[in-house]
């Protein structure tokens, strides 16, 4: 899987949000490859800057907030130096699709499921023919697995369940068969059960359509069920990348570590929970060097003091931490 | 010793249609349900969306009033209870909810919100009402800086705290915890989910725990009682329940999910229920998972099973375990 080309390719990231209270650093230095038909997964706690990672890639940020640096390459593109026309017309929503937490974020209410759909296809494929485009429409539908495909295009928002909608979003989303496709908690707001089925549902689709995905999760299981790789992030930085089961079986870094270590086991009996003391810290008021040294048992000076950087220190398996390397001294 | 038994509880919600809001039909959302609680036992009510579970909580927290059945604490009816014996009733009864910023006044300050009940409950001097509010600030891990601050500067946790030592200050015997880590991040989560640990242990409480959340479940309760559709269809110790689910249904949800050891993904065997619930207004005859059931029988649309003990404490609402 490895040895396929770059889909995606982010580089030396950092976004800010503006607001009255100060600037938020949302996203700092973030680099990753996203490769053919790998899915990777972004794993991280509230303020984490998981969800600001999709919004960017697909340009699709608030208006406070600010890309001060770095690069987003897709298909020798790069992705922030497009203008607005073009990342509508080419790139949003066509090349690289995106589906949320709520399902309805994809819909407009006053459309039904079908019209919303035809609309997509309408304006990226450029399809013009109506019984081809209500073909298309009842495929993906049916690709979904939505039962009654003929009854769900007629359907308004409201009229379908959590599950069958976040499933209509994914056919909007894979209606222009698109290379990318970036999921963010698509299933939190659903039972468990149902969850089940919608990620069964994205892995088969993955092999299918040899998507490449980009997976925002704050569940570890969740990203288990789903990833080839996992890239684990706290308050905008990120702390260690690697494959999935590599890192969740041989953790690095102190805070995946600890992540870990407190999560309860519905498949294990677990002793006393551990926990990480102390709490995330103020976003307008990060620490000075790594965000997690004020929570770490292994903080050591340098911590405080400066960022430290992304290292590979098994193959493919990055970590950045003092206590693993000299953090990228030059 | 119980300290609560509810007997075929059952709740209804009437649906209304047109001008004189005639009665069509109702939302079933409760269906005989009965369960113990011990003295100093956490009791776990699982389930999906729409299951009920939320429903039982707000019964035995006087928010609702039964369509029928009884709740029985500590040898009395609690359903009919009113004047002095219902506050004597409050007092012993607490609840801490999903949201801690919808349960907590964002105009009172925090040392005021913890000593509200004792003030209502008890004849002792604001002075001394405020002392102890600090004092259950500091037992739950909040320091005595923040009584004066308002929920709006706390982080989630730190107001899921408040919430905890506002339920504790009149010294109840039992709490209903509604969801009270779904809100939080994991890091956060396993820091309050210790602390009711821990107050259980000290304090002699007993917890009704209503949770979406397996994990959460297996963590913290002792036993463990899974709802489909307004019905109990398991009731088990915790580890029995999960170590031998009996159950389509119990088996199915623990096989949704999702593991993060890599290790113990592999030996899963995965359960899919075809479909979604169907509704609470014209639930499904018989039992009422047998649409969806993957080992679905011929008598299973005909008629209900009855809930029977397989085992000791291990009580199971399916056709497969009654013998013929």
């Amino acid at each position: 899987m490895s040895s396929s080309t770059i889909i995606l390719s982010v580089k030396d990231l950092n976004v800010n949000y503006y607001t009255l209270e100060g600037i938020i650093k949302a996203v700092r230095e973030l680099s990753f490859d996203l490769r053919k038909g790998e899915s990777l997964c972004i794993v991280g706690e509230s303020g984490s800057g998981k969800s600001t990672v999709g919004l960017t890639i697909i340009r699709a940020l608030p208006t406070n907030a600010i890309i001060a640096g770095g690069q987003i390459i897709f298909n020798g593109l790069d992705l922030l130096s497009l203008s607005d026309e073009e990342m509508t017309s080419k790139i949003r929503g066509k090349e690289i699709s995106m589906i949320f937490q709520d399902p309805a974020a994809t819909f407009n209410p006053l459309f039904t499921i079908g019209q919303t759909l035809s609309d997509v296809i309408r304006h990226h494929l450029g399809i013009k023919n109506k019984v081809k485009i209500r073909e298309h429409v009842l495929n993906m539908l049916r690709t979904v697995g939505l039962p009654d495909p003929e009854r769900v295009s007629r359907s308004y928002p409201h009229e379908l369940s959590g599950g069958m909608l976040q499933r209509a979003a994914i056919a909007v989303a894979l209606s222009t068969n698109p290379k990318v496709l970036i999921a963010d908690e698509p299933t939190t707001m659903l039972d468990v059960t149902l969850q089940a089925q919608i990620l069964d549902l994205l892995r088969k689709l993955k092999e299918e359509f040899n998507l490449s995905m980009i997976f925002i999760t704050h569940n570890l299981g969740v990203a288990a069920e789903v990833c080839d790789k996992i890239l684990v992030m706290y308050a905008g930085v990120p702390f260690e990348e690697g494959p999935c089961d590599e890192v969740l079986l041989r953790p690095m870094h102190p805070y995946t570590k600890k992540l870990l270590e407190c999560v309860p086991r519905a498949h294990r009996r677990v002793g006393r929970l551990r926990y990480i003391p102390g709490m995330l810290p103020d976003p307008k008021n990060l620490p000075k060097g790594c965000p997690f040294a004020p929570r770490c048992e292994s903080a050591t000076e340098i911590c405080n003091k400066k960022l430290p950087k992304m290292v590979e220190v098994r193959p493919g398996h990055s970590v950045a931490c003092y206590a693993h390397s000299s953090g990228g001294e030059h | 010793m119980t300290l609560l038994n509810v007997v075929n509880l059952k709740k209804y919600f009437p649906i209304r249609r047109g001008l004189f809001g005639r009665i069509v039909g109702y939302v079933k959302a409760v269906d005989s349900v009965s369960f113990n609680i011990d003295e100093n036992e956490v009791f776990s009510l699982v389930g999906e969306s729409g299951s009920g579970k939320t429903t039982v909580a707000r019964c035995i927290l006087k928010l609702y009033d039964p369509t029928d059945g009884r709740i029985v604490f500590e040898g009395r009816d609690i359903t009919r209870l009113k004047g002095r014996d219902l506050k004597d009733y409050r007092r012993k009864v607490q609840a801490v909810f999903q949201n801690p910023f919808l349960s907590l006044n964002p105009r009172m300050r925090i040392a005021d919100i913890v000593s509200e009940p004792l003030l209502a409950h008890m004849k002792i001097s604001k002075s001394k009402a405020h002392k102890a509010a600090v004092e259950l600030l500091e037992r739950v891990g909040l320091s005595a800086s923040l009584a004066r601050r308002f929920p709006s500067d706390l982080s989630g946790g730190q107001a899921q705290r408040v919430a905890i030592a506002r339920a504790l200050a009149l010294k109840p015997k039992l709490i209903v915890l509604d969801e009270p880590t779904s809100a939080l991040d994991v890091s956060v989560q396993a820091q309050i989910l210790n602390l009711l640990e821990d107050l259980s242990r000290e304090y002699k409480l007993s917890y009704l725990l209503i949770s979406h959340d397996l994990s959460v479940v297996r963590y913290i309760s002792d036993r463990v009682g899974v709802m489909y559709l307004g019905n109990i269809v398991e009731e088990a110790p915790t580890e029995v329940l999960f170590e031998n689910p009996l159950h389509p249904y119990t088996q199915a949800l623990l096989s949704a999910v999702p593991e993060p050891d890599p290790s113990l993904k592999k030996l899963r065997k995965r359960i899919m229920l075809p479909g979604e619930p169907p509704s609470a207004i014209n639930p499904p005859k018989g039992c009422r998972l047998h649409p969806r059931c993957p080992k679905v029988m011929e008598i299973c649309s005909r008629e209900e099973p009855p809930l029977i003990e397989v085992k000791e404490g291990h009580k199971v609402k399916c056709w497969l375990y009654v013998k013929k």
